[in-house]
């Protein structure tokens, strides 16, 4: 060690103390951070309103270069949007009624509706996403003060960025889709193929235990299936691309990302947490008897055929 | 080095605002800045600032903030705790050290830092290795280090002008 100045043994050793102990830190926190579980809550509230004012002038001069992006295809654009609100016009009508038709049906059926994307959303600021050269996160300025909790949803104009991981009382860090810890059961919209996205820590993410190949091609629009049980079905992901296997373009990327929306979506329970004693029925995640049966519970109950 | 027995003055108030520039850019590194469709991370600002640590301090208070310092930006930036403290620690380690007059100026700053990097970089990737078992974003670690070159001629001429007016000397 090169050091010449201002130097003493005891300064030696505390500073090869120090590396060890950051060497050893680094090996044991290992997991919690392939999880992403390090960061204490409130270094993240104390993070979020300052990194949100330093932040401000550099969101400013990204939405002046988008506006004049804007400004520059807002003609041909208008032209094009002109088209497409005719079509739309007509689209909305046919939804119209076959909404109403499916709400009937769904009444009849009484369906469960527990994996659909919820009405509510909670509008929240996005402080930062950097892209670091290990993690990809979104720090956003709400937490458990706007009932955000761990593993909801969050998504932009664009599409969805991923999900809450950990929410203190006035910030919450959020799980970018591109993260390399990031796992979302994904579908094709065109063939309703199943498949996991994987985020790489690279801009597109990779679709991996894909079991039907043919049912992806470049170009398919790609949802969330709600296979998980972590996210609703039907939220926009992105593009597939053929680029490097089958990988995805982020819908998100589109745009720099200043709101973001936050669905208070409730997971399903995870299977491991459902304690089921065959001998003394079912048991429900927080510990209480399970209602009633397929049998005897009327909402359960599917409908007989006559005739 | 000691001439004669007589070891030079350490002057422990630098530490101050190095401390304080650490803390500061520890902040800072969370955001990023998006142009031409690409993230721009500040995450490289506050290993400028230990490219520059003063120099004339004693090293086991200087080790101790740089560690509390590398534990404040995993924290912030959501890394691996330990990941900056190493990268840190072992750049001020291993940087050969000179003299505060030597330091002062522009393309020193700017020498010291690109120095720098041929420590902190490797240990980086190497750590990443260690903990996530891949490489790194080649392109965002790159546009990391373009945004802390671009800003860091301002970072050395502020910190260069605050010296100059608070002591007259550095």
């Amino acid at each position: 060690m090169a050091r010449s100045t201002g130097d003493s043994s005891e300064g030696r050793i505390g500073l090869i103390f120090l590396i060890l102990l950051s060497a050893g830190l680094l090996l044991l926190q290992r997991d919690d951070a392939l999880q992403r579980r390090t960061t204490p809550l409130l270094a993240d509230d104390v993070q979020a309103p300052v990194a949100a004012w330093l932040s401000l002038p550099f969101r400013r001069l990204e939405g002046a270069i988008a506006d004049v992006e804007d400004g520059r295809k807002a003609l041909e654009e208008n032209r094009v949007l002109r088209d497409e609100l005719a079509e739309l016009r007509a689209e909305n009508d046919r939804l119209r009624v076959m909404r109403g038709r499916q709400q009937r049906l769904e009444a009849l059926l009484a369906v469960d509706r527990t994996g659909d994307i919820p009405d509510r959303r909670i509008a929240v600021r996005a402080v930062s996403d950097p892209s670091s050269p290990f993690v990809r996160s979104l720090l956003i300025g709400a937490g458990l003060d706007k009932g955000i909790v761990s593993g909801q949803p969050v998504h932009s104009h664009s599409g969805l960025i991923g999900h809450v991981v950990s929410s203190g009382r006035r910030s919450a860090r959020v799980l970018r889709l591109d993260d390399l810890n990031s796992r979302v059961a994904v579908k094709s919209e065109r063939s309703d193929a199943r498949a996991i996205l994987t985020g790489t820590n690279r801009n597109n993410p990779k679709l991996s235990f894909v079991a039907d190949e043919a049912g992806w091609q470049p170009g398919d629009r790609v949802l969330t299936s709600g296979d998980d049980g972590v996210m609703p079905a039907g939220l926009p992901v992105g593009t597939v691309t053929g680029e490097g296997g089958l990988s995805v373009d982020l819908d998100f990327h589109d745009r720099p990302i200043d709101w973001v929306y936050v669905m208070p979506f409730a997971s399903l329970a995870d299977p491991d947490d459902v304690d089921v004693d065959p001998a003394h029925g079912d048991t429900l995640p927080d510990g209480t008897d399970a209602p009633a049966t397929a049998e005897t519970d009327a909402s359960l109950t599917m409908p007989r055929e006559t005739g | 080095m000691a001439y004669l027995g007589i070891a030079p003055a350490q002057r422990n108030e630098q530490l101050f605002p190095a401390g304080f520039a650490l803390l500061v850019t520890g902040l800072v590194s969370a955001v990023d800045i998006r142009l031409f469709g690409q993230s721009w991370p500040l995450t490289w600002l506050p290993f400028a600032v230990v490219a520059l640590w003063p120099r004339n301090v004693g090293a086991l208070p200087s080790a101790l903030l740089l560690f509390a310092g590398g534990i404040w930006v995993d924290w912030t930036s959501w890394g691996a705790p330990g990941q900056w403290p190493l990268i840190f620690l072992l750049t001020y380690a291993i940087m050969p050290s000179s003299r505060s007059d030597a330091m002062r100026g522009l393309a020193a700053g700017m020498g010291r830092f690109v120095g720098s990097l041929f420590i902190g970089v490797p240990v980086l990737i190497a750590t990443g290795w260690v903990v996530y078992d891949t490489w790194p974003d080649w392109g965002a670690l790159a546009r990391g280090l373009v945004v802390a070159v671009v800003i860091l001629p301002f970072a050395i001429l502020l910190r260069d002008r605050l010296a100059g007016r608070m002591s007259g000397d550095d």
